[in-house]
């Protein structure tokens, strides 16, 4: 016999996932100008690879099927916007594998997962392909750099926010990742707290080391990790103060890996990094119940 | 002073007051004994307001007979035939000057919290502590539901009187009446009556006992602790009408008003009905075939079967068509439902700890404050059947804890 509530709400997972990729088509969209057709080509290769490996894993596994919550679409989806349009096909078929059965399923499926698939996925890829993942070269008729502007250093920002530069076929229009965060926002999918508190912690680490904030939320996958990545639910904090800590951390490790490390592009690693400290962040910012008093 | 956190639900209610529908009396009624042990034998001739069962402990208070006629068969209720009579007993003038001859009043009255909890009024009306605000509880939060609302509208003087009566005995001070933003039709008479008339914000639960304190009083109860221990006494509106009706007529609790409304039903309706009528008897008249029958609320009510009756608790019954789990899938930790408890638990961890069966870690997340009020398990897009869980998990942590 049920027993109470017995009204629901009409949300489901798999809805907030559909708003997840709504959200992420003006990013699309603005790879294909950008980058031309080959980049809905990678897409479709990384959105396929994690959906049948996450069915063919249920199957094996002879658990109930998953792929109807929409969120390794969402996963492939990331994954591609992570890649340079040159990237291989086959090898960004095995960094899909690996986001969805190695970092996700093996930890027991969505809402279990410890590190974010699409940015373990994409460190995978880094590790293991390192030169592809950032050969720029032939990018876009559109740009005549081959060189990113992170690793480069100049651009004018007017370029930058419509993203016509080198960089991975997501991440680089700012205009149309905006569009759709606040899509998301509006949409009550994720709240303006965790973008901005990683994008607050970025430009703080940014002033503090002497480097050119704007320049540095501009660049890079920072804005597009911002409300796409740092928002994931599985791999961050559930408090709004422990989102704050989430943020600030992810922005200032991402800039701090960029003015220190040897590597242009920090991103992956601060997101990563903080996907593990999640829980004990979880700990640390836990709330006393309403009328709680602690246990001696 | 912020709002505790709740959800916004259509509450398929307007603004208006609410009269009674009338309704012919059943011809047999079926009263509930509970822990009452029957007082009566099969055979016997009963009037209404005469004692049919009694508690030796005294916690419960008594059980009357609704209607006049003969009883007909007696397990763990009474059932009674009605003879149409409507004869009822004769009681003495009913004083009430100090604390005793007040819990003495409720106890023979037959009243418990007529909100749904059912916690007998005298326990209540003898705090152990000294209290210096009554709170009549007239939020009726939960959808559908408007039997306190038509106690409000015929009764607003039968409820100050009740407060009246209470405040002169226990020395409170403060008389506050919370309702809803959507009753507030209700509220010009009230205050005339005297009444501090407090509108509650407009997000489910509102009438939860901790909340509707703390958002009278800012005054907050711990865990383990009673409101009277912050000073404050709670009462459902029609409890203390009631009261205030027994001390006039002498008629103890043998009707009360329930709401009949639900999907299948268009507009809500509530009646004055005998403890014990039967349910398919009103469902009968009002034309309506349930599948199935809740008494109580959509979000806290609880599924009863056809036979089901009216009880001292029962503020309304709800006819469904269907009444199915959806199927529940993983957490994805989304974290809505830390948002919306209003005792700011954490649901998703209390299910990931109790199907673990951490005890422990049910303790730490105070899962034992959790007032089941399913606003978690309404948000979820999981659907996980969040507020089942939390029931359990305080048994199992009663259990270890008494073990
Ligand atoms: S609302 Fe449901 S899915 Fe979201 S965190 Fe709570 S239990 Fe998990
Ligand atoms: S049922 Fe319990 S845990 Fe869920 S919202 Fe209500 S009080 Fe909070």
């Amino acid at each position: 016999m049920r027993k109470s509530p017995y009204i629901l709400s009409t949300s489901t997972t798999t809805k907030i996932m559909g708003d997840v990729l709504i959200a992420l088509v003006p990013a699309f969209v603005a790879s294909v100008v950008i980058f031309g057709y080959r980049s809905v080509l990678l897409t479709l290769v990384c959105v396929v690879s994690c959906v049948v490996s996450e069915s063919l894993y249920c199957l094996a596994l002879r658990l109930g099927q998953s792929i109807t919550d929409l969120s390794a679409v969402v996963t492939g989806v990331l994954l591609a916007f992570s890649l340079p349009v040159g990237f291989p096909l086959w090898m960004a078929a095995v960094g899909s594998v690996f986001s969805v059965v190695v970092v996700k399923m093996l930890f027991g499926g969505i809402g279990e997962n410890v590190a974010n698939p699409a940015v373990t996925g994409r460190i995978f890829l880094f590790l293991s392909f390192g030169k592809e993942i950032t050969n720029w070269a032939n990018t876009s008729r559109l740009i005549n750099s081959s060189a990113t502007p992170l690793a480069e250093g100049e651009s004018d920002i007017f370029k930058l926010l419509l993203g016509f530069r080198a960089g991975c076929i997501g991440e680089t229009c700012i205009i149309a990742i905006l569009i759709g965060g606040i899509y998301l926002v509006a949409r009550k999918v994720i709240t303006f707290t965790t973008p901005i508190s990683t994008l607050a912690g970025a430009a703080a680490v940014s002033l503090i080391c002497g480097r050119n904030p704007v320049f540095d939320l501009l660049t890079g996958s920072l804005m597009l990790a911002a409300f796409f990545m740092v928002t994931d639910y599985s791999t961050s904090p559930v408090s709004k103060k422990g989102k704050v800590i989430f943020g600030l951390g992810v922005g200032a490790i991402s800039v701090l890996i960029r003015e220190f490390g040897t590597y242009p592009e920090g991103v992956s690693f601060a997101i990563l990094l903080m996907n593990i400290l999640s829980p004990l962040i979880d700990k640390m910012t836990f709330r006393m119940p309403f009328g709680g008093v602690k246990n001696v | 002073m912020s709002q505790l956190a709740g959800i916004h639900i259509n509450s398929n209610k307007k603004n208006t007051l609410v009269y009674e529908t009338e309704i012919e009396f059943p011809t047999f009624v079926r009263i509930p004994l509970g822990k009452c042990s029957p007082t009566v034998s099969i055979g016997d001739k009963v009037k209404i307001g005469q004692v049919i069962g009694e508690c030796e402990k005294k916690f419960t208070p008594p059980v009357h007979a609704s209607v006049s006629g003969t009883v007909k068969g007696i397990d763990d209720y009474v059932e009674i035939a009605s003879d149409g009579k409507k004869e009822r007993v004769l009681t003495d003038r009913i004083e009430i000057t100090n604390r005793e001859s007040l819990a003495k009043a409720a106890y023979e009255c037959g009243l418990v919290g007529l909100g749904g909890a059912g916690f007998p009024t005298h326990i209540k009306l003898q705090p152990k502590a000294t209290v210096d605000t009554l709170i009549i509880n007239g939020a009726e939060c939960e959808p559908y539901i408007i039997s306190d609302r038509c106690v409000m509208t015929q009764k607003a003087r039968e409820i100050a009187e009740g407060a009246d009566i209470i405040a002169g005995v226990l020395g409170i001070t403060r008389k506050i009446i919370g309702i809803e933003k959507n009753s507030t039709v209700c509220g010009e008479k009230l205050s005339q009556y005297g009444l501090e008339v407090k509108i509650l914000g407009d997000k489910y639960p509102k009438g939860a006992e901790k909340v509707i304190i703390y958002e009278c009083t800012g005054r907050v109860v711990e865990e383990k602790k009673l409101p009277s221990d912050c000073g404050v006494i709670v009462l459902n509106a029609a409890t203390v009408a009631k009261l205030a009706e027994y001390v006039k007529t002498g008629i103890p609790l043998v009707s009360r008003y329930v709401t009949f409304a639900g999907p299948l039903i268009s507009d809500s309706v509530c009646f004055n009905l005998p403890i014990g009528t039967p349910v398919s008897y009103v469902l009968d008249k009002l034309k309506v075939k349930a599948q199935h029958i809740l008494d109580g609320g959509v979000m806290m009510g609880k599924e009863v079967g056809e036979d089901a009756v009216v009880t001292k608790t029962t503020g309304a019954i709800l006819a469904f068509d269907e009444l199915t789990y959806p199927k529940e899938t993983s957490c994805i930790r989304c974290g809505r439902c830390y948002g919306v408890c209003p005792v700011m638990l954490s649901p998703a961890a209390i299910d990931r700890a109790y199907h673990k069966r951490d005890v422990k870690l049910l303790k730490n997340l105070k899962v034992n404050i959790c007032m089941e009020c399913g606003c978690c398990e309404y948000v979820c897009p999981a659907k996980r059947r969040l507020t089942e869980f939390n029931r359990r998990g305080k048994i199992m942590l009663k259990e270890a804890e008494n073990a």
